[in-house]
């Protein structure tokens, strides 16, 4: 038996999963219309290349990448472009969509699928290819991809993990691609493998999941060397740092990337996804998305177009039951609540949780007692008692923004806490206030300038 | 067009009420102040049945007295603050158990009011009540009956529902009273109680006079089993208080290196009552492991130079209240201490 390493706290947080985690993955019927976003990802966004009255196949380019941080995006069918609007996005509040008709024929772009053989291409081909298909970390980060698997000069990267870890409470939808899609995981590990010319790799499962490892544990015999680690299903043991941690016992200390110790984590629906863009030529038009919680009527995994919007989702999924207080797209975790049930899907969003009051209850903040369980939780080793303290000083002191910026906003302390405390708020509210001065700063020196 | 009526659709299926927007994480631990305070309180029911037992009716008295006068000034002081109302959270409640543990039974009763209101008014509001004191309230409004009514604050009754009121000395306070006139005290503490396995026996079990919570070592010790199994406390703090006490005891005893007796100083006085419930103190002890270790071992130190070389016969309560001085200190230490890398060196300078 390898040895398994622990992270530093988080937060022993009840799984939720049984309601999804062994259903079959349903397709979502196509909706009357999609509303799919030009900004999905970490970067600029993409620019539409298509006008209204256009008319679109499945795969085809909609908007292009404008930066080397910025990835396309494509049309999830066949249909009509309605036009281009404002539209509610998940995590952005606001953003641009290209509306688009389905015409009901789920018509291809003209020579998709397709099939190619990837061992025959360069790894820059490769990185083309991967960039070309709009693909994102799909765990949620939704950094584009190709930047992740483009190592700066002299930076030799020997070790690729997927991470299929899950950590989050309800989603499943990681553990229903494992399950039903193991080979092409394991080629697009392959791929990423050839791109970074690496020879060691892993896959990382949290423990709840035995389908997902023995599935993949057959899959991966084909990749010689190749470890599945089943890991133990404590939140947030799918952070990238505590992934690495878990497999390689190396903790990364804060501000130093996993690519200088020739380290690179991917997400396993992105491995898939990678699968699809080198090998089939498909780009990411889909996802499956973990629609569940106490308020949903018929909890279940759905593999939906990107540009579905959330009510069609909850509609398929048998509607919500009125006691429904939070909508909330990603896990109960780090997801973010949706004030509307018409924000469309995007290509982070791996679930959709309809909670009822009681999954919600947190009672008003009281003062703090110092319980030392915020401190226990922080993984990053933070102090994040003095957060909400912090918030309301003036002249923040070097040292303490740091150690605000060193944090990742997992919630294992928020969640933690017996006094209600709303710490991952205050790290926001901080951490916002922070990029406006920069961003004010900024401004007033450009105006000197000019 | 569409829009409206998918909307309109929406609204009339999904039955979607207003939905709360709030930050992440949207789920909670089940863990509430109320729940701690209230928790720890009746982990000390068994040890307040004892007292009774032991001690007879005035103990309860006692300890109504103390937690009611206790409870009802959390209450008055947070009204007339016009703060966030936390009198029923069963802090305020606890910190008057606690003191009711820590005074003699025969105490009178407006003394024991007097200290209460003392602790929580003083002790914990005057440093900005719940989660802002420095010291241990319970603990202060002890040390403050000591220094207003010494006398009274030492006078132990025997066990036993004595109606004629039978003082006694405590064992520590024979020990300590021995040492001053230079005897082997050790040997008048066990003449005591017959046998030195008939005083360990005692000791563990209850039968002794002193306090009305450090009489019986073994509830308190199952109580605060109790409180490190719900992960209330750690329970490094409690073991290197309790170990550095003893084993200080033990080496530098009074008839020579060597010669003290580790389980007598451990199981007689408050020092069990102490380690798991006041040493734990969330509050006023640091919030770290590492740094609850130090502070525990700190006071242990502090237990044994009471003990061994001041005045008082029991080191306790001053103990602790010194080493709370240290928390913000030892807080500063220790928090904040990023986890170990692992890294190589090699790898750290990449």
């Amino acid at each position: 038996m390898p040895m398994i390493f622990k992270f530093r706290g988080g937060a022993k947080v009840p799984h939720h999963k049984h309601d999804t985690a062994d259903k079959p993955i349903e397709v979502l019927p196509m909706p009357n219309r999609l509303y799919v976003h030009i900004q999905q990802h970490m970067g600029a966004a993409a620019k539409p290349v298509v006008s209204e009255g256009d008319h679109v196949k499945k795969g085809q380019l909609v908007a292009e990448a404008t930066a080397f941080v910025s990835v396309p995006v494509h049309a999830p069918t066949s249909g009509r472009v309605v036009g281009i609007r404002s539209w509610p996005h998940p995590s952005l509040g606001k953003g641009t969509v290209i509306e688009l008709e389905p015409d009901g024929k789920d018509t291809w772009l003209d020579g998709l699928p397709q099939h190619r053989d990837f061992r025959s291409m360069t790894p820059d081909e490769l990185r083309t290819r991967i960039k070309d298909g709009g693909l994102v970390g799909l765990g949620g980060a939704t950094f584009p991809t190709h930047v992740k698997l483009t190592p700066p000069a002299g930076t030799q990267v020997h070790t690729v993990i997927l991470n299929g870890a899950e950590c989050e409470p309800y989603l499943t939808s990681d553990d229903a691609l494992m399950r039903t899609r193991p080979d092409d995981v394991v080629t697009g590990l392959e791929i990423i493998l050839k791109v970074l010319g690496a020879t060691e790799s892993y896959i990382g499962i949290e423990d709840n999941k035995p389908e997902a490892i023995a599935a993949m544990t057959e899959a991966a015999k084909r990749i010689p060397g190749c470890r599945v680690v089943a890991l133990p299903a404590h939140y947030p043991q799918g952070a990238e740092r505590s992934i690495i941690k878990g497999i390689l016992g190396k903790w990364l200390p804060a501000g130093k990337l996993p690519m200088a110790l020739g380290i690179v984590v991917q997400n396993v629906t992105t491995a898939a996804g990678i699968a699809d863009a080198v090998v089939r030529g498909i780009p990411l038009i889909e996802r499956i998305v973990t629609v569940a919680g106490s308020s949903v009527k018929q909890p279940k995994n759905v593999r939906a177009p990107i540009g579905a919007t959330f009510a069609d989702l909850l509609l398929f999924c048998g509607g919500t039951s009125s006691d429904l207080a939070r909508l909330v797209a990603g896990g109960p975790m780090m997801g973010a609540a949706q004030s509307n049930v018409e924000a469309a899907v995007v290509k982070a969003t791996g679930g959709l949780l309809g909670l009822s009051k009681r999954d919600t209850a947190k009672p008003e903040p009281g003062p703090c007692i110092r319980c030392g369980s915020c401190v226990e939780a922080c993984p990053m080793g933070l102090a994040p008692l003095d957060f909400p303290t912090l918030v309301r000083e003036r002249g923040w002191q070097q040292a303490q923004v740091a150690r605000v910026l060193q944090c990742v906003e997992c919630g294992s302390c928020d969640y933690s806490c017996p006094a209600n405390r709303p710490i991952v708020h205050s790290v926001r509210v901080i951490k916002k206030a922070l990029a406006d001065a920069a961003a004010a700063a900024k401004a007033a020196a450009a105006k000197t300038q000019a | 067009m569409a829009d409206t009526s998918t909307a309109t659709s929406v609204k009339d299926r999904l039955l979607a009420p207003l939905l709360s927007v709030a930050s992440s994480p949207h789920a909670h631990t089940r863990e509430s102040i109320p729940r701690i305070m209230w928790t720890v309180n009746a982990t000390l029911v068994p040890v307040a049945l004892w007292a009774v037992h032991v001690f007879g009716v005035r103990a309860l008295a006692q300890i109504l007295v103390s937690c009611l006068a206790a409870t009802a000034t959390e209450w008055v002081v947070q009204r007339g603050r016009g703060v966030h109302e936390t009198w029923n959270d069963g802090s305020a409640f606890l910190t008057g158990l606690l003191l009711a543990f820590c005074i003699p039974v025969g105490l009178p009763l407006w003394m024991t009011a007097l200290g209460s209101i003392f602790s929580i008014g003083v002790a914990k509001h005057a440093f900005g009540g719940l989660g802002q004191n420095i010291f241990n309230p319970a603990h202060a409004g002890r040390a403050f009956l000591l220094a207003s009514f010494p006398v009274q604050m030492t006078i132990w009754r025997a066990i036993g529902p004595a109606v004629d009121g039978t003082t006694t000395a405590t064992p520590l306070g024979i020990l300590k009273e021995a040492s001053k006139l230079g005897e082997d005290g050790m040997q008048k503490v066990i003449a005591s109680f017959g046998t030195r396995e008939q005083m360990y026996k005692d000791l563990f079990l209850g039968n002794v006079s002193g306090s009305m919570g450090e009489v019986s070592a073994l509830l308190l010790l199952l109580g605060g089993a109790f409180l490190i199994y719900r992960g209330y406390i750690f329970w490094q703090g409690p073991a290197v208080y309790m170990a550095t006490a003893a084993l200080l005891g033990w080496v530098f005893g009074a008839q020579g290196l060597f010669t003290g007796d580790p389980l007598f100083h451990l199981l007689s006085g408050g020092l069990v009552l102490g380690a798991f419930y006041m040493l734990t103190d969330m509050v006023t002890s640091p919030i770290t492991r590492r740094g609850q270790v130090v502070f525990a071992a700190g006071a242990g130190i502090m237990v044994f130079l009471i003990r061994r070389f001041a005045g008082y016969p029991e080191g306790v309560c001053y103990s602790i209240l010194l080493m709370n001085c240290t928390t913000p200190l030892l807080d500063r230490i220790f928090v904040a201490k990023a986890p170990v890398s692992d890294l190589s060196p090699q790898e750290a300078k990449a």
